[in-house]
Order: structure tokens, then C-alpha cells, then sequence
């Protein structure tokens, strides 16, 4: 730790010589770096609050016509419903003028208040117009725009999106749930019937077990995070199963687990967990119901709360287990300068490096949601394990076959697997 | 050297954090607690005026309102944006229904029934476990699929087939990597190799590509403290 | 019972989700949309209580204990009240009825142009009948685009904002003596005065997330190139293969992005490139996949009700 300063300055030193940061990143106002794509989560709350509602995409512009009669228009302009879709969408396809060709297009919509509205400028010669409401006709014209002027076509005849039961462009997503669940319910079977299923080592879950020895030996508790996302991130349900294993060896080494939390449900969820887990194994006077506990929902706030909590209560063992952003290595890193054995696991790939660098071991994507299985050793959790390899067996299969017809044969796969 | 209260505020409270870098202080223990104590008393304001006034209080007060002023039966048996049981207007009583699961949660403080805090959980996870289903599927292994496809278009040039094979056979080996069935024995040994290889290499990208931008934040926070706090820097 | 119910509830919401992901009939997917946008969010803020009430019970039991470092979490405590307080009763922006801004000039922007104030009661005379003043020269200037307003509303500016006229200020009247004014003077609409722009003391909620939170987050965000260098170093210490091929292509990435070292290593910005487009694309591809399986399995065995620790381990 000690050392950052010096490296931090070797590593300053190109930023200020040679690289030329645009004029906002290099002087930032107050709330620096509260716009990074990759480091920060979303504050969908804030902006709601502080930031004023954008533009609608269709903004009511009431363009003025300004035709030129020597300059061609857009030819044969056609809007037709995009088939098969939640009836919000219309393909609008034009050709290019025949002799010269245009700058840009301007694609305008008229729907029932009968004003034209701005869609979108494009070079391309076709757009697919989506946000628009069931079963209500729309118009369309598109300009083209030239250095000295604009030449409007003729506007389509009214076309309605419509709405269908089935998604068809779904379809492939649709097939390949089909194969994993064919997959799933087979071994879950198979597992039913009590045939072995073998899965290898993975180095990072079996230290689970000896990371939670240590605590006990050096009487420290164990410092779990599930993450910082919410319960719609299933990489947090993945930690909160791994939650229950953990806390079941936490009771056996009768080790203190402490258990902070950003997301009041995953909070809960949490509580719920660990309480079980204590009365299940017969010790549920030895809960401590502070063990679990709601931390703050602010992304660096909850990493400031932790990085507190590794250095006043230097635990033995910290498992952050997850979906993390940005917060992850600063968490990993002060954890890693306490000295305690710290076991990592995301799914954010983006977090991935981070935790590789300043951890023992690190679960990394697939691996996190594999934990639970591995440590409880549940035949129909091990099950849904060889459907996962299965599901990779499949892709595998998938991708040489869908590649060698498309090579040898020239047919079209890619349009097969597309989503629409 | 700025005169405001705030700028006073938020440079003393930036140099409290970095003392952290140090070691644990009295300061960084304040700045924290404080920060702590501030985020989560605004997230309660946020979800007051986001959620509770929006989506509980006003359609719920709307709703009397309705039936006050247009009567019972026009509030209750019409079937117009004025009825008052359906959800999707913006005046309803129907939202009591999720209010009342919700306070569900509540239950955990009465030990007998306390097991029901079970129905909320199990309603927002069931939901959102099984959009994760075909959304993850979608994003992370049809779309994958379709862009891993090589196509006649990858033969055009010796360079572009070479690119097209290398990110082919690297996704085999890294898939490998992460089969559970087998032992990384035999055959499964070298490829398994190269794709952890391939992982860290892609992960020492990300790495690289991260440290310029901290790098440029530590800077900005270093500009406030000279040029906005202590007006040093122009 | 006590498993059946929650079990079957979350078994009819799966299904909902599962299926109303590919139906594309506007029914569906409006009820799928109130589902989730307004009745889970009502569900889900209860919990919101939950985790306030786990929030005080572990300081309070911090404070009753006399555990280490006690003290603190009375500053933590009284930064919750305070913070819930101002915000709760005096807005966001400090428009409630308690007072949270002290002093300073009222700022008011009506139609695109901001007006100054001697108090609030004139910018709420304004404010209820802008009508009757409107005299466009004394709108002193167009709004910078950030604070573009919906027509008639009013709105405060924040420090944020009102830096940012200055800054808007400032580039209009080059030249301008900004010394200690960071607005010019500017006529009220009301009463025809010479309004002198004076700071203002804020404590509301605006000014705490702006003066507490923002400085706080960016800081902690901050820090992260110190941890990144720490981590790196860490990593090389530790010398086992992985990590050193992870730091070896970081370095190759990084040294790639800076102009001065691709003139004397001119190969550098291609192996980067290839960096970038082959291993670095193909691993995660590789990740994804596995993620996306991984994701569904889980999602699979929790519906199936194969895996239930959230559902505890009793047998009832």
C-alpha cells in the first residue's frame, strides 16, 4: 500500500507529458468521474430528480418545406409493419435518387396529430422506426438533402404497427432455452436416479474450506459481500446461495460472519439465510442478529462502510461474491493490505482483472454460479452443472456446423441465429 | 481560496477520504460515517418522491377524489380512465393490493407469522429470476453464437482469416477452460491453456484500458483541491 | 405451508416472466410493464423499511454496547435524520416549506431567461403572474442549454448551475470584472431594483448530495488509481504466470495508448489492436457464454425449487 504513491506518480507522469486528454476529462468539475461508463452503475434515481426529462425522440418539429424541383427526391418510399414483434415498430425502406446522390436523408413521421415530426437523419437507405403505438397509422416521407438543397418524396400510404402472440425474432432465443432445459430436466433426472456425476476441482472453492479454518484458528470473523447489485442480477442470487454454504461452515467452526448489504431485498433475503442456516444446523441461539446487516445504498459510500469495516474489524477470510462495479477494487485492495485470504467471484467481466490482481482466488464468471453447486455436492445441483457443460458442448457444436455450412455451402446461418 | 461553506465542506471531506490511502483515522471515520449517514437519509428521500409520493400516495388520494367527486358507481362499475379499480389509470385503489404485499415484509417482526416475508421475496424473485432466462440467453449466447459464425466473407483476405480462425479457436479454448465434466488432462490440457492465457490477456486489456481514466479522475480531484479550494492553480 | 405458498407464488410469476418475454400482444405487454414498473416497485420499497430498521438497530446496538469506535455512529445517525429532515420537509432543491436557503440572491428562470430577485416573496410574486411582467429587456440573458426549462416553470439554480452561468457569463463578456461577483448585477422583474448576486448558504438536500455525497463518491472513485497501482504491484510481486501475463498486457495496452512511445516502438499500436480484437474478444465471448449459462441455470434450479436456501432449511 505504502508504495502506490510512488507508482502512482511514475504512472501520472505520461497523463500529464504526452497524452492529450480532452478539456473536460483533464479538468473536471466536482462531480468527476460521476459519468464513467465503465466504473459506475446507473443512478436511475438521481437523474430522475436532478437531470430534466431529454427530448422526446420524436420531438414535434414542424419542418418548413423548402423543395427544390431540380433535385430528385428519394425513390419508391415504403413503410410496412416489421412482422412478428410487439407492434411498435415500422421498417421504412427508400432508394436513392437515380442520378446524384444525397449528403444525408431527413425520415419524417406523421401520426394522428397529423404534423410532421422529425425521425432521424441517415445515410442509410432504410430505418426501422420503433416506440410507436398499436394499431395506430403513421406516415412517412423522407427528404433527401443535398449541399444545395432538399427534395422531398410523396408521403407512404398510412401503415399500423401491429401487434402478434409470438415474437418471431425471438425464435432463436426461444430454441436454444429449449436445448439447455432438455439438458437440465435430463441430468436432473439422472441425478434422481443416482447416477454419479463427476465434476472437477476448482481451486477457488475448494479454499472455501480452509479459508474458514484460518478464521477460526486465528478467532476472526469472516466478512461476506453478496455483491452490490440487486435481486435482478442473478449473479446475486448466485452469492446468496454460496451464502448459505459459507454460513453452514461459519456455525460448524462457530466463527462471527459479518454480512453487509447495499439492497434492502438482498438484505433480507440475506437475513432470512443466515438465520435458517443457524436454526437448521441446531446453534439458533448462536445467531447474532446484527451479523447480517443493511449498509447504505450508495455505491462508494457502501465501499467506504466496508473498507471500514476490513480495518477495524480485520477479518480473516472475505468472500466478495457478486456482481460489483467499479467499488470492487477498492474493496479487494484494502482487503488484500489487512491480510486476510480473500475469495472473489463476479460475473462482471469488466471487474474480473481487478479481482484477479488483488485476490487469492477468484471465481471467475461461470465459476460463481457453479460455487453453490460444488460445495453443498447436491446430486440435482451437480446435475444442473453438466447441463451447463452440455450447453457449452452444444454452442460449441453449434458454432463449427453453422460455420462449415455457411463455408462450404454458402448458406446463410448467421441470419438463422439472428435476433430480430 | 474559495470563501463558499460547501467547497470548504466538500475539500476538507476529500482529504479525509485520501488519508485512507494512509491508514484508518479519526477523519476518514467521520467523512465516512458522515458519508454513509448522508446517502442513505437521501436514498430515503429519493424513494419518498420517487416511489411513495408517485406510485402509492397520489393514485391512492386521486382515487378518493374520483369517487368523491364523480360518485360510487361511475368511480367503480364504469369502464373509462375515471374507474377507479383499474390498474393502469393513474387514479387507483388497486395498487392497495401490492401495498398490502409488501407490507408483507413487515411480518419479520412478529415471530409467528414471520415466515410470510417469504411472498414478497418469492414474487420478485420468481419474476425477475425468469426474465434473466431469456435475456441472458439472448445477450450471451444467441448474439454470441451469430457473431462467432465464420462466413465466406472471413476468407476475402489472408489477414482478415487469420483474425476470424485466431478469435474462433480462442473461444473453443476458452470455453474448455471452463468445462466442469472433466479433468484438464490429456488433450483438454493445452487448450484449456490457451484459453486461461487468452483470459488473462483479455483481462490485462481491460486493465490497461482502465488505468488511464482512474488515473485522469485522481488528477481531477487533485484540480479541485488546488484550483477550486485553494484557487493555487488557474 | 409455509414453504408451499411462497414456493407456488413464485412458480406463477416465473411462468409470467418466462412467457411473456416472446409474446408480443399489446395486452401482455402492458401488463408485464405495469408489473414491473409500478406494482414490484411498490412491493420492493417496503423492504426499503427493513433495511432502515437493520440501518439503526446495528449503530444503536453500537452505541448501547460501548463497542469500538461508538462514537461515529452517532455522526452517522445524526447525518441520517438531518439529511431525511431537510429533505423530507424542505425538497429537493430547497422548495419545501422549510427554509434551507439562507440569504444569497433568488435566482428564478422563466420562459429561457433567468431573472434575479431581492426575496422570495417577489420571486413568488413573479412566479404566480409572470404575465404582467413581461418585459423582455429585463431578461438578462438566454439560458445556457443545461438549464433549459419547461415553459412557465420556475426553477432555482443550484451552485451547479449557477456556475455554470457564470461560465456562460464569462465567455459572453469577455473582459467582464468577475473578481467577486460571479454574476452581474442584474434588475429584478418586480420591484425594478438592482439585484447584487450574493452567495447563498444552502442546506438543502441539493446542497448536501453536492457538498457531502459528490465529493465523498468521487474521491472513493478517485482512489482507485492508487489501488490499481497497488494492485499491480501486488500482482508482480506475487509472480505466478497469470498474473503476469494479465500485467504484461496491460502494460502493452497502456503503452499503446500513449502517442510518444508508439514513434519509438512502432509495432506497439498494432499489437495492441490485436490485443484488443483477438484474445481480449474471444476470452470474454468465452465468459459470456459461460455467464449466460450459468445465469439460467441458477434462475432454472431457483424456480424449480432445487435450490432454495432463500426459503431456509426447515422442513415445514
Amino acid at each position: 500500500m505504502k508504495y502506490c504513491f510512488l507508482i502512482f506518480i511514475l504512472a501520472a507522469v505520461p497523463v500529464f507529458a504526452v497524452q492529450e486528454l480532452p478539456e473536460d476529462q483533464m479538468f473536471p468539475d466536482t462531480n468527476a468521474g460521476v459519468h464513467d461508463d465503465t466504473g459506475m452503475e446507473p443512478f436511475v434515481n438521481e437523474t430522475e430528480v436532478f437531470v430534466e426529462m431529454s427530448e422526446d425522440a420524436l420531438s414535434a418539429t414542424e419542418t418548413e418545406p423548402v423543395a427544390d424541383s431540380k433535385l430528385m427526391p428519394p425513390q419508391n418510399v415504403t413503410a410496412f409493419d416489421v412482422p412478428h414483434d410487439d407492434g411498435e415498430a415500422i421498417m421504412v425502406v427508400w432508394e436513392p435518387p437515380p442520378e446524384k446522390t444525397p449528403t444525408r436523408y431527413l425520415l419524417e413521421i406523421s401520426g394522428p396529430d397529423g404534423l410532421w415530426h422529425e425521425v432521424t437523419e441517415t445515410v442509410m437507405t432504410q430505418y426501422r422506426v420503433s416506440q410507436l403505438t398499436n394499431r395506430v397509422l403513421y406516415r412517412f416521407r423522407v427528404s433527401a438533402i443535398y449541399p444545395e438543397g432538399v427534395a422531398r418524396s410523396e408521403p407512404t400510404d398510412p401503415v399500423a404497427p401491429l401487434d402478434h402472440w409470438l415474437k418471431l425474432g425471438e425464435v432463436p432465443v426461444l430454441i436454444a432455452i429449449m436445448i439447455f432445459v432438455f439438458f437440465l430436466l435430463w441430468f436432473i433426472q439422472a441425478a434422481r436416479r443416482g447416477v454419479e456425476l463427476f465434476v472437477r476441482r476448482i481451486s477457488g472453492l475448494t479454499a472455501v474450506e480452509d479459508a474458514i479454518g484460518r478464521a477460526t484458528e486465528m478467532g476472526k470473523p469472516v466478512l461476506y459481500v453478496p455483491g452490490l447489485s440487486g435481486i435482478e442480477d442473478v449473479g446475486t442470487l448466485a452469492a446468496l446461495n454460496i451464502l448459505g454454504e459459507v454460513a453452514r461452515r461459519t456455525v460448524h467452526y462457530d466463527v462471527k460472519i459479518i454480512c453487509p448489504n447495499r439492497d434492502p431485498i438482498v438484505y433480507t433475503i440475506a437475513r432470512e439465510i443466515v438465520k435458517e442456516t443457524y436454526a437448521s444446523e441446531g446453534r439458533p441461539d448462536a445467531y447474532d442478529p446484527d451479523s447480517v446487516f443493511y449498509l447504505v445504498p450508495d455505491q462508494f459510500a457502501f465501499a467506504a462502510g466496508v473498507d471500514g469495516i476490513m480495518v477495524r474489524e480485520k477479518p480473516a477470510t472475505i468472500f466478495l461474491l457478486g456482481y460489483f462495479w467499479a467499488e470492487s477494487l477498492i474493496m479487494a485492495e484494502t482487503g488484500a493490505s489487512t491480510g486476510a485470504v480473500q475469495i472473489a467471484g463476479t460475473d462482471s467481466v469488466a471487474q474480473l482483472p481487478f479481482f484477479i490482481t488483488a485476490c487469492d482466488y477468484t471465481l471467475i464468471g461461470e465459476e460463481l454460479y457453479a460455487a453453490s453447486a460444488y460445495l453443498s455436492r447436491e446430486p440435482m445441483l451437480l446435475g444442473t452443472l453438466k447441463a451447463q457443460d452440455y450447453g457449452k458442448l452444444s454452442f460449441l457444436l453449434a458454432m463449427v456446423i453453422l460455420t462449415l455450412l455457411a463455408v462450404l455451402f454458402g448458406i446463410d446461418t448467421v441470419g438463422w441465429v439472428e435476433v430480430r | 481560496m474559495a470563501t463558499d461553506f460547501w467547497t470548504w465542506t466538500a475539500a476538507i471531506l476529500t482529504l479525509a477520504i485520501l488519508s485512507f490511502l494512509y491508514d484508518d483515522n479519526a477523519f476518514y471515520r467521520t467523512a465516512e460515517h458522515l458519508f454513509i449517514g448522508v446517502a442513505n437519509g437521501y436514498s430515503i428521500v429519493l424513494s419518498w418522491y420517487n416511489v411513495v409520493i408517485p406510485h402509492m400516495i397520489d393514485p391512492l388520494v386521486g382515487a378518493f377524489r374520483t369517487t368523491r367527486e364523480q360518485g360510487f358507481t361511475t368511480a367503480f362499475f364504469t369502464f373509462d380512465e375515471l374507474n377507479v379499480l383499474n390498474p393502469y389509470n393513474d387514479n387507483n385503489f388497486f395498487i392497495i393490493i401490492p401495498m398490502m404485499v409488501g407490507s408483507l415484509y413487515i411480518t419479520r417482526f412478529i415471530p409467528k407469522i414471520s415466515w410470510m416475508i417469504r411472498i414478497p421475496i418469492g414474487i420478485t424473485m420468481g419474476y425477475y429470476t425468469a426474465i434473466a432466462i431469456p435475456a441472458s440467453f439472448k445477450a450471451s449466447i444467441v448474439r454470441q453464437l451469430e457473431a462467432s459464425i465464420l462466413t465466406r466473407a472471413d476468407f476475402s483476405s489472408w489477414s482478415v482469416l487469420i483474425y476470424g480462425l485466431f478469435i474462433f479457436v480462442t473461444t473453443v479454448a476458452t470455453l474448455v477452460y471452463f468445462f466442469f465434466s472433466a479433468e484438464h488432462k490429456g488433450f483438454l490440457r493445452p487448450v484449456s491453456n490457451i484459453g486461461i492465457l487468452a483470459v488473462m490477456v483479455g483481462f490485462g486489456a481491460s486493465f490497461g484500458l482502465t488505468v488511464m481514466a482512474r488515473i485522469s479522475l485522481a488528477i481531477g480531484r487533485f484540480v479541485f483541491i488546488f484550483k477550486d479550494w485553494l484557487g493555487i492553480v488557474h | 405451508m409455509k414453504r408451499k405458498i411462497p414456493m407456488t407464488i413464485m412458480f406463477i410469476l416465473a411462468i409470467w416472466g418466462g412467457i411473456s418475454y416472446f409474446v408480443g400482444k399489446t395486452p401482455v405487454r402492458n401488463f408485464d410493464n405495469l408489473l414491473r414498473n409500478r406494482l414490484l416497485l411498490i412491493v420492493g420499497a417496503f423492504a426499503i423499511i427493513l433495511g432502515l430498521g437493520s440501518l439503526i438497530f446495528h449503530h444503536s446496538q453500537k452505541i448501547r454496547r460501548k463497542a469500538r469506535f461508538w462514537q461515529y455512529s452517532y455522526v452517522m445517525l445524526i447525518a441520517l435524520v438531518v439529511t431525511t429532515f431537510v429533505g423530507l420537509f424542505g425538497g429537493v432543491r430547497g422548495e419545501g416549506r422549510l427554509p434551507t436557503i439562507f440569504g444569497g440572491t433568488m435566482l428564478g428562470a422563466h420562459e429561457g431567461k433567468v431573472y434575479a430577485f431581492m426575496n422570495r416573496d417577489e420571486l413568488n410574486t413573479f412566479m404566480s403572474n409572470p404575465a404582467s411582467y413581461a418585459d423582455p429587456d429585463k431578461a438578462l440573458m438566454d439560458l445556457p442549454r443545461e438549464m433549459d426549462a419547461p415553459e412557465g416553470e420556475q426553477v432555482f439554480l443550484s451552485r451547479y448551475h449557477a456556475a455554470l452561468l457564470r461560465q456562460e457569463i464569462e465567455l459572453q463578456h469577455a473582459g467582464y470584472e468577475m473578481a467577486d461577483e460571479p454574476i452581474p448585477p442584474m434588475i429584478s422583474p418586480v420591484s425594478g431594483e438592482t439585484v447584487r448576486y450574493r452567495a447563498d448558504f444552502k442546506i438543502s438536500l441539493q446542497a448536501l448530495y453536492e457538498g457531502i455525497m459528490v465529493p465523498c463518491g468521487s474521491t472513493m472513485f478517485a482512489m482507485l488509481a492508487f489501488y490499481m497501482c497497488s494492485a499491480a504491484y501486488r500482482a508482480f510481486r506475487m509472480r505466478n504466470l497469470h498474473a503476469g501475463i494479465l500485467l504484461v498486457s496491460a502494460f502493452i495496452v497502456m503503452l499503446g495508448q500513449i502517442p510518444l512511445a508508439t514513434v519509438f516502438i512502432p509495432w506497439l499500436h498494432d499489437l495492441r489492436q490485436w490485443i484488443l480484437d483477438v484474445p481480449n474478444l474471444a476470452s470474454k465471448r468465452g465468459i459470456m457464454i459461460g455467464v449466460g449459462l450459468g445465469a439460467s441455470a441458477t434462475s432454472f434450479k431457483i424456480i424449480l425449487g432445487i435450490e432454495r436456501a432463500w426459503l431456509g432449511g426447515g422442513d415445514e
